[in-house]
């Protein structure tokens, strides 16, 4: 994942956060509000650089503790802690994908072999690849 | 095992969070509401956007629709203005009685009026943001109300705008936000002395013994009550008059 797409992130979490103090909607409806951050540190955790994850930790918390009554900085720690599991596992979390993914560079390999054609660089699975993760064995 | 990375991004965190909570805390505060003011813009572009939809609302709103409002409006116009010829008259008869007996005369509140334009986005709080602060004479711990009633004190203020929470309420009893029940309406009157003539629906109102908030001001209404330490004291849970979700306007008391 590049800056662009960190810098994305960030200003969804903003976004989240500001909407979140704004939308009175889901609390009416509701009598309390959705959290939108521990979702995105989610998605930032599956599919980004543990930079990413901290970055957005850090700078979501401070942001919804600004808003928030909260002492600045007690939700950092906890959407952290949430992003580093999810990323240290997110091989195994995201096995099945990865095995579809070899599965169908597998097929495509066979399929060009058969047809004649050049077989594909290892960058094409990269760029082929269903998630943005490296294509390696799963720890098991 | 764990990559560099992870060591320095964790230690990176950990060590930023513990700078954060460990700063003084009028440095916190200060920090808190320069954070917070990143989102003055967006706050403006919204209020600006609900003021143009509601502009826009206004304009293709019907003359039948305009003219019943006008009509409703100067009923309760005519009604409120003998309503305060009354209350004038108790007024003055309230000075000089209080003349007479050597009390402290009472001073007309100074109110000033507030847009709510966010809330508290974390679910453990019950604190709102209002337009309002240093630049318009707003004070931390001055009184926020509605014409329902009390909505709480303000607890930080920046220099456009405020955070009034609501709790802490001192009454005959004391106003803690209730730990039973989930309906955030609902709060407890607690250490009221035994004995005391405590029914579901009566009125609860400030007392002016804490000095934050001004004797007088409605809180809301007695639920049920019920006996607490053996008879010694009286516990009641008490219905909120004001919904701070559904807040849109309020007043600040200026002291």
């Amino acid at each position: 994942m590049n800056w662009l797409n960190t810098f994305a992130v960030l200003l969804i979490a903003f976004l989240a956060v500001f909407l979140e103090s704004y939308c009175r909607g889901l609390r009416n409806l509701f009598g309390t509000q959705i959290d939108l951050l521990p979702a995105l540190i989610v998605y930032a955790s599956l599919s980004a650089g543990l930079s990413t994850v901290g970055l957005l930790a850090l700078l979501g918390g401070l942001w919804f503790d600004s808003l928030s009554a909260n002492p600045l900085g007690i939700s950092v720690l906890p959407l952290f802690v949430v992003g580093f599991i999810i990323h240290y596992c997110r091989e195994l979390i995201l096995r099945e994908q990865l095995m579809q993914a070899q599965e169908a560079w597998r097929e495509n390999a066979q399929l060009r072999q058969a047809l004649g054609w050049q077989q594909r660089g290892r960058r094409g699975l990269h760029s082929a690849a269903v998630l943005p993760v490296r294509p390696a064995q799963p720890r098991l | 095992m764990l990559k560099r990375q992870y060591y320095i991004t964790c230690g990176l965190v950990l060590l930023v969070v513990l700078v954060v909570l460990n700063l003084p805390e009028p440095t916190a505060g200060k920090f808190k509401l320069a954070i917070g003011g990143l989102f003055l813009p967006l706050f403006g572009i919204a209020g600006s956007a609900q003021n143009l939809v509601e502009h826009a609302g206004n304009t293709i709103a019907p003359r039948s629709a305009l003219l019943k409002q006008i009509e409703d409006l100067q009923k309760e116009n005519h009604q409120l203005r003998e309503q305060l010829m009354q209350a004038q008259e108790a007024w003055r008869e309230n000075a000089q009685l209080r003349q007479a007996l050597g009390w402290q005369q009472r001073v007309p509140w100074s109110l000033k009026p507030a847009r709510v334009v966010g809330q508290d986005p974390a679910n453990w709080w019950r604190t709102i943001m209002v337009d309002v602060g240093l630049r318009d004479r707003i004070r931390t711990n001055m009184t926020v109300l509605t014409s329902e009633g009390l909505v709480g004190r303000i607890s930080d203020v920046g220099f456009d705008r405020s955070e009034p929470r609501d709790q802490s309420i001192v009454a005959k009893g004391i106003i803690s936000p209730s730990a039973s029940s989930l309906d955030r309406l609902l709060v407890d009157l607690m250490f009221v002395p035994g004995g005391s003539l405590l029914k579901p629906g009566q009125a609860v109102m400030t007392s002016g013994d804490g000095g934050i908030f001004r004797k007088g001001i409605v809180v809301g209404q007695i639920v049920d009550v019920r006996t607490n330490d053996y008879g010694m004291n009286l516990e009641a849970r008490v219905k909120l008059a004001v919904n701070p979700n559904r807040l849109e306007m309020v007043w600040v008391m200026l002291q």
